[in-house]
């Protein structure tokens, strides 16, 4: 294995006149300037390979299947809500038993579908689908190297991600059912089957999967790291990455420090469930049976699991950020608004992600002191928040906006950044956390600022990279709908949560028929699962506008949106190893838009400012490189064409 | 000519194809309900038979208006423009209607609270709200003219402008210093609401099991029993310790009541999994932790009379929810809360039996749970636990015969 990775490695990073030669050897009769190294077949390009853009690819679409499972729970799930009394029938082709015969939908069942959704959605979708796709995609080409420090490891990356995501799909189809306990899975609800079906096989299978998306997203993480502190290009110091690197190097940062976090909590939850521990149990009475366990605390495990769930919603959130500031920055033709200021920031909330968790945990019961040191971390986190929110709108001010689909999706994310970012003050406030706690409130906040702020940063990532990804266009007409379909959708779906969060609605409700505090919601539920519906609707419209365009897309240019960074030099269907001559260096930072003095409104960061004027009569050929005299470097495949 | 004739003739075919690929699924889950055989089968079969046509005419529909290149019908739209108007009405339009429903929903939203530290947090909640409200409105007004105002246009060129670090710093203070107003007021609430109970506190306790909660009052000794979890049974719901007197004056009414305007101290215990005790109209609410006793105080000051006059309903009741998923009966755990004037409440628990019936008395076994009514929802559970633990040394064999004559007498 080692010496593979050394093998690769080499080939990538310091032999580029060998990729060259193969290129010549094969380049007429195969691809115009696309190349590849030699002795690959299908298996080892398409399936287990090393290319980060391969697997980037990979990430993309299992996140991609994974978000329409979870999304259609959600529907699911949402139907229940909003009639609850009628006849479900219909669904006992798709969910089977879990519908009675008299057609209501078992109780038990739309807690795993919650669960499920939210399992689905933060880890397989917004972590490996958004960060796995992007960091993966992004990191070696905005860096300008020829792949990650590891292609095995990332290798391995994806297919312990793979793997994961069939056990955790299969629990779907257990005749126990999934894990129901909500996906933060507390014990002792998780640990005892006695409690739930859900918490008997599908539990296992949750820990299961759990566990080996732990040792991925490690993977990929640690070899994140690595290529951004040891492969970045000439020239490209740490303050001239782009936003999305210093997103991702965070984010992976981030997930380093705490995925081992709950991997331990796991593993314990695996020892109490299954060897008799007793790390979270203790003084149970259940299923007329007074449990042998004594002495543990469920406690423990919330403080384990949101050491990392809290740092997971900046996992979760960061790159959409990251990606977002790059794409308002090009689409606005004008420099990011205050750099340093937007990498403090990150900063701030990465160093401020680790210490802000017991704010989940405020009326547990965990020592009223905690709270208030809680509560004052997690309301600091607010200000670099502010600040991120402020820098994109002096950003959009007295820019020259292009509305692309991606440009879209990135303003949508910063509105609903404010929106949902606002009401963390309510709730990070210890005091007005004791009524809002686990209430729709709760709901609506985290669906807007985590959820749906992180998925337009993921639709924002897919329609801006799509060319670089596929070599084709994505319809920018049907990308228009599915934003604004998505867009009134979310505020449909999520901003209607507040009101029932006023009214003390608590979440995880199967029916709201028992008390009399949360009636009156009736019209309100169904009219948000409605809007459900239209969106996932929406998000039809966008998967046809995908796949079809990877096969049937119009053909992309160079550089479709004249941007700055040097994912944009390589060939339209660059092959692995990315350059097909030498890597380019980097003489600026990326967001030289509308530079005076210079013609065009943008100036690439591989442009020395000796050849600006060249650059600038001729910047199609963004392949072209310039030595820092302001020469023409002749040798490359590019210049021949 | 003839060539793109063709290809477009294929090119429909092929959507054709692909919605036939789709509707696959939907046609044989048809065929499969349909050996039921009755109209309502008939009618899906129909709906998704239709479902499919849709499927197939909107794919095409989209093909023409999006994929046609030589006659592109909306080639003089400018998206541009087109999209730069919509966000602008979208926002709008937006706050607008998050403004007015705001207040429209207001006879929804929980009433004034009922309790001292509850009107606290309802004054913060208010505050918190305002000033978020106006920094979400005036971020997306700025949003909305900027979006506007700096849309593309062929004459002009961005502003070459990207550091300003009196700005950076502006925002960052502002945003801080309001911070900082807001959690000094919430510290200052939170440490009042979390100080040590009063003395003179009347003391509740609320155990949270699957799917139900027990009430327990100290009774007249003012000293609760002692419990142990292993000594749980139907008849022991709290596995009291019957060695110690205390216990055996202990009440466990199906309600909760509550004398008005003196500190409460709520005693939470759970018995299998989390649950949390969530009273709304008190903004209260704590986890209740199995092997970690937790505990919350307050002082109630609306009696349930007086509730029901101001919101002017009749049927007002303040009522006990579970907020931690607990399982699959989770949203049924309800308990009445009843707030009554001392003079009301004395006499009240004057009225209660013990929960101790000595195993020679006659008197039918109680049992809490279920006893009450209010469980009409709750869905069977426990089945085991009708089973006596061997643990439970009060057990007597007479006792199951005893239960047993109440069930049927029940019936």
């Amino acid at each position: 294995m080692a010496s593979e990775t050394l093998e690769v490695k080499e080939i990538h990073s310091t032999h580029p006149e060998a990729l060259h030669d193969s290129h010549e050897h094969h380049g007429h009769d195969s691809h115009d300037d696309e190349f590849e190294l030699p002795e690959v077949n299908f298996i080892r390009k398409y399936i287990f390979s090393t290319d980060h853009k391969v697997i980037a690819k990979q990430f993309l679409i299992t996140g991609i299947l994974m978000a329409v499972v979870g999304i259609l729970l959600s529907v699911l799930f949402r139907i229940q809500l909003a009639w609850p009394e009628h006849n479900m029938s219909y669904l006992r082709p798709l969910l089977g038993n879990w519908i009675s015969d008299t057609g209501q939908m078992d109780p038990e069942f739309y807690l795993a579908m919650v669960t499920m959704h939210g399992t689905i959605m933060v880890f397989f979708v917004l972590t490996a689908g958004l960060s796995g796709t992007f960091s993966n995609f992004l990191i070696p080409l905005q860096l300008g190297a020829r792949d990650m420090a590891s292609g095995f490891i990332n290798m391995l990356s994806y297919w312990f991600f793979f793997l994961s995501t069939v056990i955790m799909f299969a629990s779907l189809f257990i005749s126990t059912g999934p894990a129901s306990g909500g996906w933060v899975i507390y014990p002792p609800l998780s640990a005892l089957p006695q409690a739930m079906s859900g918490s008997g096989l599908g539990m296992t299978m949750w820990l299961t999967s759990m566990a080996l998306f732990i040792v991925s997203s490690l993977l990929g993480a640690l070899n994140y790291i690595a290529t951004v502190l040891n492969m970045r290009t000439k020239g490209m110091s740490m303050t001239r990455m782009p936003l999305t690197m210093w997103a991702f190097f965070l984010t992976a940062v981030i997930g380093t420090l705490s995925f081992p976090v709950l991997f331990s909590a796991a593993l314990l939850l695996i020892f109490d469930r299954s060897f008799g521990t007793s790390f979270y149990l203790s003084d149970i009475y259940i299923a007329g049976k007074a449990l042998e366990n004594s002495g543990g605390s469920p406690i423990l495990f919330q403080h384990l699991f949101w050491f990392l769930g809290h740092p997971e919603v900046y996992i979760v959130l960061l790159p959409a950020l990251g990606m977002t500031s790059e794409i308002i920055s090009t689409n606005s033709r004008k420099p990011i608004f205050g750099y340093r200021a937007m990498v403090g920031s990150l900063l701030g909330i990465a160093f401020l992600s680790f210490i802000v968790w017991a704010h989940h945990m405020f009326v547990t019961g965990m020592n009223p002191f905690l709270g208030t040191v809680f509560m004052l971390l997690t309301l600091i986190i607010a200000v670099p928040s502010a600040v991120k929110t402020f820098n994109y709108l002096a950003t959009l001010w007295m820019g020259n906006i292009r509305f692309t689909n991606a440009m879209l999706f990135s303003i949508g994310l910063v509105s609903l950044f404010i929106t949902g970012g606002v009401t963390g003050i309510f709730l990070g406030n210890a005091a007005l956390d004791i009524p809002l706690h686990d209430t729709y409130f709760v709901t609506a906040h985290f669906h807007l600022v985590m959820g749906s702020a992180s998925a337009f940063g993921f639709f924002a990532g897919v329609y801006h990279w799509f060319p670089k990804m596929f070599g084709r266009m994505m319809n920018e007409r049907l990308g228009y709908i599915h934003f604004w379909m998505t867009f009134a959708a979310v505020y449909c779906v999520f901003f209607p949560m507040h009101f029932m969060g006023m009214a003390g609605v608590p979440r995880r409700y199967y029916a709201a028929s028992t008390f009399d505090f949360t009636q009156g919601f009736t019209d309100m539920n169904a009219f948000i699962t409605i809007s459900a519906m239209l969106g996932f609707l929406g998000q039809l419209i966008f998967l046809y506008n995908f796949f079809y365009n990877i096969f049937k897309g119009k053909k992309a240019p160079q550089n479709p949106w004249n941007s700055n960074t040097l994912e944009w030099t390589t060939p339209v269907n660059a092959g692995h190893g990315n350059w097909a001559g030498e890597i380019p260096a980097v003489y600026r930072w990326p967001y030289d838009y509308s530079k005076p003095g210079v013609n065009n409104d943008y100036l690439p960061q591989h442009i020395p400012d000796a050849a600006i004027s060249k650059w600038d009569a001729n910047p199609e050929t963004a392949s072209l490189l310039y030595d820092e005299q302001g020469n023409e470097i002749k040798d490359t495949p590019a210049a021949h064409h | 000519m003839n060539h793109k004739l063709k290809s477009g003739i294929t090119m429909r075919f092929r959507t054709m194809a692909t919605g036939v690929l789709l509707g696959l699924p939907l046609l044989a889950s048809a065929a499969g309900s349909e050996s039921g055989g009755d109209s309502m089968d008939l009618l899906m079969t129909g709906l998704k038979i239709l479902l499919l046509i849709t499927v197939v005419l909107s794919l095409n529909i989209l093909r023409m208006v999006f994929d046609l290149r030589e006659s592109d019908p909306l080639r003089n739209i400018n998206f541009n423009e087109l999209n730069a108007r919509i966000m602008v009405g979208f926002i709008f339009i937006g706050l607008c209607l998050a403004l007015y429903f705001s207040f429209h929903f207001q006879p929804l939203y929980l009433p004034e609270a009922s309790s001292e530290h509850g009107m606290e947090i309802d004054k913060m909640f208010n505050l918190t709200l305002l000033i978020t409200s106006i920094v979400v409105i005036i971020t997306h007004l700025i949003l909305l003219y900027f979006v506007y105002k700096y849309r593309w246009s062929d004459s002009r060129r961005a502003l070459y402008y990207h550091d300003n670090n009196k700005v950076e710093l502006m925002w960052t203070v502002a945003p801080a210093i309001v911070l900082t107003v807001l959690v000094l007021d919430g510290t200052k609430n939170w440490n009042a609401i979390m100080q040590p109970p009063p003395e003179n506190a009347v003391e509740i306790e609320l155990t949270g099991k699957q799917f139900a909660w027990n009430i327990r009052y100290a009774g007249s000794d003012n000293q609760f029993g002692k419990t142990n979890f292993r000594m749980i049974s139907a008849e022991n719901e709290l596995g009291f310790d019957w060695a110690d007197e205390s216990g055996k004056d202990d009440v466990m009414p199906g309600e909760i009541y509550m004398p008005v305007n003196k500190p409460i101290l709520l005693k939470i215990r759970a018995r299998d999994v989390l649950h949390s005790v969530y009273l709304p109209h008190f903004r209260v609410k704590m986890d209740a932790v199995p092997g970690m006793p937790t505990q919350f105080w307050f002082t109630p000051n609306k009696t349930t009379k007086e509730m029901r006059v101001k919101l002017n309903n009749e049927n007002f009741n303040y009522e006990l929810a579970c907020t931690e998923v607990c399982g699959r009966g989770h949203f049924s755990m309800k308990r009445n809360v009843v707030v009554v004037t001392e003079e009301e409440y004395q006499e009240w628990l004057r009225k209660q039996k013990p929960y101790y019936k000595a195993p020679e008395s006659d008197l039918p076994v109680q049992v809490a749970i279920d006893s009450t009514g209010t469980d009409s929802t709750a869905i069977p559970t426990e089945t085991a636990e009708k089973s006596v633990s061997k643990k439970d040394k009060i057990a007597v064999a007479g006792k199951i015969k005893k239960q047993a004559n109440q069930f049927l007498s029940l019936k």
